[in-house]
């Protein structure tokens, strides 16, 4: 009796347990999406959404299709009225799972940007690591750029992302770090910037990082360039890597950074947040334009590490007072730091943040280490 | 009833910690009150005091007598207070074990086949859950011990992986909003471990019960509870409040290497918990209607509870207004606190007055006795 019940449930496992079996969504009527596009037409007050869908088709055969994927677009009230119409032109339905990248075009403002994001939240095979960008122009020419390879553009702009973000030209920024950024009430969230750009021979077009946007809630577009974006990055304690140039009396010298650490102390001064920013880095010089080959000296050394200090000031310097004071931004979360410190002063200022922010104090301090110097050798 | 077969204190420790390690995994943040992440994470650390607190009355139970059942002791009492009690067992039981169902089927549901009719999904799980309480107690601890080493395997997984997105800048101050929220919030999450009232209930499958060990297992909810809640709110801030699940959210982001999108993985292992609590449910349904009508008519009562389990999910979880208003209704703390609390001190408190009564009698006895025997 226990051999026949085994052998009616292994048949009933074996023909029901199955991907294919009926009812279920099979991958051919899958749209596996790489890469979206959000932009907003107001005219028409309606989402334009430029999807890149992978070819699923031909993988059997023995030509393998041209392109590997495919760009839709289509518009909509809703993100999802557009995801919707999408169904309905292809015929099939739209998986998250594989989607590398939504980048927003900058027609959308922070407003629709937060609007947009909702059906990614809720949509059950969306993911909550899903890379966000944001295009310098439409997010358009973004997703459907392609430089002429067989590779699926989103694929190339999310590695563009995460090696910039390494070399900290930008942050990496995923769907759930916009979201709790945005429930902060004092912080303004960023993307990493992207844009096309064409190379010297006007022939193939790729899609380039060139620094961050800032979803500020003025009207003005207030946009960062990569080296701002890597002080900014300096700031927040979000410096993984990267390379910078300075330059001394002796000459120039270009230093990879190995490690950084940032401590940020938050006081009160005149009723104000007053913030105390240091730096702790550590880098190896790869390049020295001196007069002569190799014996570099120590005091060049100590030259170097200088000037690596007052151009990382500088630069956090530069870029503090610009969105603090011009810009009206709090990128750094110090709304949040002061939060934490000043539980209670904090509630009297947090309504007027924005207005309180052209006020607030700051010093920046670095501390710059040469840890190796190459292959050259060193006279001390 | 006879109990043929009994299970070590630790296995049985075992499966209720896995019962309540369930609730952990589909915990919805901000059912009732909307809670910072510091306050959600400090609501845990109410959540393991109450827990600690509310086993005291079952402790102080089983130290009086760790071998027989809190119905049989009631029923030495009054043999109508015993099918009272037998009453209030299963409406608990049946609270708990449907509310796990539908929970179960609202995680499916929204996070992995959204587009599959879940009525039938959900016959499956229910009927391994009957089979494994009609294998009993035994097989069921032999298997939770199987299931205990996944389990901890995949919270380390997750918790070791997801580390590195952890964010202090989460956590604002803590009880900026005053610590109410927390404690009330900690209160509901408490009254979700309605395994503390099936100690007493199931100490006849218990073999040499260890008194201290309710207390260890309410540290190791407890513990599991706290972290849980700090990797929810260090890692995905003010996010885990938009999310239904958000220690699934926490176990999409969790990545090694090359060792990626492990979600599906780590969820179907967390699952294994909802079988263990369902099976512990109906088994422990069973035997209450089993000293209820003393019949032994084991595989009808397995049959029955897992229908009421199965009809009470499909009510429950029609709309999600209903799940919303089923799990936050009153009955979940009210039941909890007398189940857990009320029902043994009453139990302690009639035997202590029982106690008195007898030792009176047999006093004015050796009175009578005495005088009887006084020749004067």
């Amino acid at each position: 009796m226990k051999k026949l019940s085994a052998l009616f449930f292994g048949m009933v496992m074996i023909l029901t347990f199955s991907s294919c079996s009926y009812g279920e969504t099979e991958l051919k009527n899958r749209l596996i999406i790489e890469g979206i596009g959000i932009d907003y037409d107001e005219k028409e007050d309606m989402y334009d959404l430029t999807v890149q869908v992978l070819v699923t088709s031909g993988g059997g055969s023995d030509e393998a299709p041209e392109n590997p994927a495919v760009n839709y677009s289509v518009k909509g009230k809703t993100i999802a009225e557009a995801v919707g119409s999408l169904s309905d032109t292809t015929g099939k339905n739209p998986l998250y799972s594989q989607n590398r990248i939504i980048v927003a075009g900058s027609s959308l403002t922070r407003e629709k940007i937060v609007e947009a994001l909702d059906y990614f939240i809720r949509e059950y095979t969306a993911r909550a690591d899903v890379l966000m960008a944001a295009a310098a122009g439409d997010a358009k020419d973004i997703i459907s750029n392609s430089d002429g390879s067989s590779e699926i553009s989103a694929k190339i702009i999310e590695g563009a992302i995460q090696e910039s973000s390494v070399n900290s030209k930008c942050e990496n920024t995923e769907l759930y770090n916009i979201v709790n950024l945005y429930n902060e009430d004092t912080t303004t969230f960023t993307m990493p910037l992207l844009e096309v750009t064409t190379d010297r021979n006007l022939t193939a077009k790729t899609v380039k990082v060139t620094g961050t946007r800032v979803f500020s809630s003025g009207e003005d577009e207030n946009r960062m360039s990569d080296m701002e974006t890597m002080f900014f990055l300096f700031v927040s304690d979000k410096v993984q890597s990267g390379t910078f140039s300075v330059e001394t009396q002796d000459g120039a010298g270009a230093l990879d950074i190995i490690k950084s650490k940032t401590k940020t102390k938050v006081s009160v001064k005149d009723n104000l947040p007053f913030y105390e920013t240091e730096v702790k880095c550590t880098v190896d010089l790869v390049e020295y334009d001196g007069t002569r080959f190799g014996n570099i000296e120590k005091s060049d050394i100590l030259k170097i590490q200088k000037a690596a200090e007052s151009y990382i000031e500088e630069g956090m310097k530069e870029v503090i007072s610009r969105q603090l004071k011009e810009e009206k931004s709090d990128i750094f979360r110090f709304g949040r730091m002061f939060m934490k410190a000043q539980p209670e002063l904090y509630g009297k200022l947090s309504e007027n943040w924005s207005e309180i922010l052209p006020e607030i104090g700051f010093s920046v301090d670095a501390q710059v280490t040469v840890r190796r110097i190459g292959q050259e050798t060193l006279k001390a | 009833m006879t109990a043929p077969v009994k299970i070590s204190s630790f296995q049985f420790y075992n499966i209720l910690f896995l019962s309540r390690v369930f609730a952990v995994v589909t915990y919805i943040a901000n059912l009732r009150i909307d809670l910072s992440p510091s306050d959600k994470a400090a609501s845990s650390v109410f959540t393991a005091l109450y827990l600690f607190v509310t086993c005291i009355p079952t402790y102080l139970l089983l130290r009086k007598d760790s071998q027989s059942s809190i119905i049989t002791r009631a029923s030495c009492l009054s043999p109508v207070f015993a099918k009272i009690l037998c009453i209030v067992y299963i409406a608990d039981f049946l609270y708990y074990g449907t509310v796990t169902a539908a929970r179960f089927e609202l995680l499916i549901s929204s996070v992995m086949f959204p587009e599959t009719n879940m009525a039938f999904f959900m016959l499956v799980p229910l009927a391994v859950a009957g089979y494994g309480a009609y294998k009993g107690i035994e097989a069921q601890g032999r298997a939770a011990a199987f299931f205990l080493v996944l389990v901890l395997l995949s919270f380390a997984f997750v918790f070791l992986t997801i580390l590195k997105d952890f964010d202090p800048l989460n956590f604002p101050p803590l009880f900026y909003e005053g610590a109410g929220g927390s404690a009330a919030i900690g209160a509901f999450t408490c009254a979700r471990t309605g395994e503390v009232f099936s100690v007493a209930l199931l100490l006849p499958f218990v073999k040499n019960h260890k008194n201290h060990h309710i207390f260890l297992w309410s540290a190791a909810v407890g513990v599991t509870v706290i972290a849980a809640d700090t990797v929810i709110s260090g890692v995905l801030g003010t996010f885990g409040n938009t999310q239904l699940f958000s220690m699934y959210s926490v176990s999409v982001l969790a990545e090694f290497g090359f060792v990626e999108r492990m979600d599906a993985v780590i969820t179907c292992i967390w699952m294994l918990c909802a079988v263990v609590k369902l099976s512990f449910t109906v088994f422990a349904c069973s035997y209450l209607l089993l000293c209820l009508f003393g019949k032994k008519l084991r595989l009808l009562y397995i049959s029955l509870t897992a229908a009421a389990l199965f009809a009470g999910m499909l009510a429950v979880s029609s709309s999600v207004l209903n799940f919303a208003s089923v799990v936050t209704s009153a009955f979940t703390i009210y039941g909890y606190v007398f189940t857990a609390c009320v029902v043994p001190l009453a139990v302690l408190l009639g035997e202590k007055i029982k106690q008195n009564k007898n030792n009176k009698n047999i006093e004015n006895k050796t009175l009578i006795s005495d005088s009887a025997g006084d020749p004067q």
